[in-house]
């Protein structure tokens, strides 16, 4: 047991880069700085989740369901920390590098494997709190409860990850078994968790029809719920008085999650150097090589690093996807605004500016460039050595993030201008607005990722989610977007949809030249600045 | 020729790397840097070869500053780290048509040379393979290879024969002198004081940052063993 406190204690201070807080050095200050920015942050999202379980909660109560809310959170809860916890759980219990050292030390793996998992579960119980608790409190706003209820609500908020990330872990576990004879593992990877949280999406936007039909929607919400999650609803019966049903939830939960640590411990070593084998052509012949020149080498090399990293691409890709799926729900889909609002009701031109807003909102939450520095590594020895300007490197990483973002704003500019009867200027400004905010999020992420790059990573997650220039990149995307709209809203209301346009287009093409010059003046130092 | 002029470099926690230190190493020479861990001799590489930044002094190779002539210096340069971390997502042959396509060598070369050289340190049936499932040994050969297919005027290594099995040390050493006698030089540090003692024309020992021996391996040692010099040196600092 001592053994397990010491490498728990370890682990954090290592993963949470603990000592630098104590620094007084520029990197301390920063530290400091992100666990500032982070607990405002944390405390914006659980506002967030708070009025979107209130909403919700609202709606149940008006169809007659008000104590469903607990279930939504339940199954919510269960959701996010399965889908966190797939790529996650691969990389921390099978691939982590710390593997060869621990392995080497007096430890038992099963002391080993509790720390690992305790560690998953202390991140995952803080995800969890962010649903949970706002659940908690807008059920008790609609509903009266009891003291066997606030027994329960800390033994479920404890149970409810067990199973989750049992079930994840375990999938990674299998996962493993087939990933040394898949030669496309990666793309496996992303093709498999894209499917899973597109599926996902398109359950939740099957619940659109809050206003026309609320006790419709409380009857679907408890049937798809319950589809979904079983042992939700029998945590939900539980906390609502039936001691039996919690006691098969307390087993559905514990027993997996102890069977998974007995299976692991067992087969731990196995595990791991499955995890860490890879493809092996075994019949490898050379062929002629074909040449490219410095540019194209350049974006072959930092596109095959962009798909090397399955929560790389989930990560980034997702916000551009997302455009195009939500302009094609909000208006084709069942319950689309234009089935919903009569015909004439919204002019075409409003109808632009909703798409141009979702567009820009959706291409202003990130970008591949806020980590393309830090994806590097321990290989950014070898960009420093090339024979190239610091604009020619840029260059590849910028390419990127137009790839994959470009391609979605012509799509939906083309849905839209199929569907719609636009005028030519709007049609215009639906392809150069949103087309701006990426280059606008492509140089600041750039920029961002120079100034705060971080190399000091063993899992590509750091870097990709957890680096502070990537929540500098979002914070920008938020702002920028901020503004490109007050200034289109103000061209609406004093003067004409064009003005609009233009005034929107004025906003983001100032943003954008000031990111651009940042790069190319501050951004070439900061490169040159950068120790490999 | 690289000429290395009063060189400072100080890390931005305040620390003084390398203070004042002046090399020139001569075309067709090979030259061993020697110093305990950490007495400054890959930050002097790095600076050398344009990886890391630095405040005095200057690097010169056949007159250009690596400094204001940055690209035109790492066009003629190959630098092969102690610990090579190379893209781990790309397989060994398109690791290496990356660094042919940058350096611009031409279809026909890398292809004769690729596998020339693949032949030589034995990883030809390996290079269809993920950089992340090779060796270390694989790696530095990998690495090894990258920097051969360019034919470099100046051919900058650190710590060299970590990891290598001993054909492919040894093969390391010929390729060395093969490329001194082809007019190319050779700058690389070791631990390995036998290594540098009958591979080295001149040798130079640094010492916190210093240069405190430097010279022809005659010059530095006299009659005594290069060993017995290193040790008295860094005893008597």
């Amino acid at each position: 047991m001592r053994n397990f406190w010491i490498l728990l204690k370890y682990n954090l201070i290592n993963t949470l880069n603990l000592n630098k807080l104590n620094s007084k050095t520029k990197e301390g200050k920063l530290s400091l700085l992100m666990v500032i920015l982070f607990i405002v942050g944390g405390l914006f999202s659980l506002g967030l989740a708070f009025l979107y379980m209130f909403m919700i909660g609202s709606a149940l109560a008006e169809g007659g369901f008000p104590e469903l809310i607990l279930l939504v959170g339940i199954v919510a809860g269960f959701m996010f920390i399965l889908l966190m916890t797939i790529t996650k759980a691969n990389s921390t219990l099978f691939r982590s590098r710390d593997y060869d050292l621990l392995m080497s030390l007096p430890l038992k793996p099963s002391t080993i494997i509790a720390s690992k998992l305790v560690y998953i579960l202390a991140i995952n119980y803080l995800l969890f709190a962010f649903i949970y608790f706002p659940t908690i409190i807008v059920y008790t706003v609609f509903n009266t409860t009891d003291l066997w209820f606030w027994l329960l609500v800390l033994p479920t908020f404890f149970l409810v990850p067990l199973l989750p990330i049992a079930v994840s872990s375990l999938l990674a576990y299998l996962f493993g078994f087939i990933t040394p004879k898949i030669k496309y593992k990666n793309l496996t990877s992303i093709l498999f968790s894209l499917l899973i949280l597109f599926l996902i999406m398109y359950a939740s936007f099957q619940s659109s029809s809050i206003e026309e039909d609320p006790s419709a929607f409380a009857l679907f919400m408890k049937n798809a719920l319950v589809k979904i999650y079983y042992p939700g609803q029998i945590a939900f019966l539980g906390m609502l008085g039936s001691w039996q049903d919690y006691l098969l939830f307390t087993l559905i939960s514990v027993v997996p999650f102890v069977g998974f640590v007995w299976l692991l411990s067992k087969n731990y070593m196995g595990a791991n150097s499955r995890g860490n084998s890879s493809y092996i052509n075994k019949n490898y012949e050379m062929k002629m090589m074909q040449s490219s020149d410095q540019k194209k080498a350049m974006i072959k090399k930092e596109l095959k690093r962009y798909f090397g990293s399955s929560v790389y691409v989930l990560n980034t890709i997702m916000g551009p996807m997302m455009s195009t799926f939500l302009i094609l729900f909000i208006f084709f889909g069942e319950d689309s605004l234009s089935a919903t609002i009569p015909a004439g009701t919204i002019t075409p031109d409003i109808i632009s500016m909703i798409i141009v807003g979702i567009a820009i909102f959706t291409m202003g939450m990130t970008s591949t460039t806020a980590s393309s520095i830090s994806i590097e590594g321990k290989q950014f020895w070898i960009l420093k050595s090339l024979p190239l300007s610091p604009q020619q490197i840029f260059n590849g990483k910028l390419f990127v993030n137009y790839l994959i973002s470009f391609p979605f704003v012509i799509i939906n500019g083309i849905i839209a201008l199929v569907a719609f009867r636009f005028s030519l200027w709007s049609a215009l400004f639906m392809f150069l607005i949103p087309g701006l905010v990426v280059v606008i999020m492509s140089y600041a992420g750039l920029y961002f990722n120079l100034l705060l790059p971080r190399f000091d990573y063993d899992s590509d997650v750091k870097a990709v989610k957890q680096g502070m220039s990537v929540l500098m990149t979002m914070l920008t995307g938020f702002v920028t977007v901020t503004i490109v709209i007050v200034a289109g809203v103000l061209g609406v209301v004093f003067f004409t949809p064009i003005v609009a346009y233009i005034f929107a287009f004025i906003a983001a093409s100032l943003i954008a030249i000031v990111f651009i010059s940042l790069v190319q003046t501050h951004g070439v130092k900061l490169f040159n600045r950068i120790n490999g | 020729m690289l000429e290395i002029k009063n060189l400072s470099k100080t890390y931005p926690g305040g620390k003084l790397a390398v203070d004042d230190v002046s090399l020139t190493i001569n075309d067709g020479e090979i030259f061993g840097f020697i110093g305990h861990n950490g007495a400054g001799k890959t930050t002097t590489l790095k600076c050398a070869v344009g990886i890391l930044d630095f405040e005095k002094g200057d690097i010169l190779l056949d007159g250009k500053s690596i400094k204001k002539q940055a690209i035109e210096c790492k066009q003629e340069i190959a630098y092969i780290p102690d610990n090579p971390d190379l893209y781990e997502q790309l397989t060994g042959i398109q690791y290496l048509n990356f660094i042919c396509d940058i350096y611009r060598v031409s279809t026909a070369d890398r292809n004769v040379l690729i596998s020339q050289y693949a032949d030589m340190f034995e990883i030809k049936k390996n290079l269809g393979d993920l950089i992340s499932s090779y060796s270390h040994g694989m790696k530095q050969k990998l690495a090894l290879i990258s920097a051969l297919v360019r034919k470099p005027k100046l051919f900058v290594l650190d710590e060299p024969f970590v990891g290598l099995d001993p054909k492919a040390a040894f093969q390391v050493k010929e390729l060395m002198k093969e490329l001194c006698a082809n007019g190319s030089c050779v700058f690389f540090s070791t631990h390995v004081l036998e290594v540098a003692e009958k591979l080295c024309h001149r040798v130079a020992i640094i010492q916190k940052g210093k240069i405190v021996a430097y010279g022809t391996m005659e010059e530095v040692k006299g009659d005594k063993s290069l060993e017995d010099v290193f040790l008295e040196l860094v005893n008597n600092a």
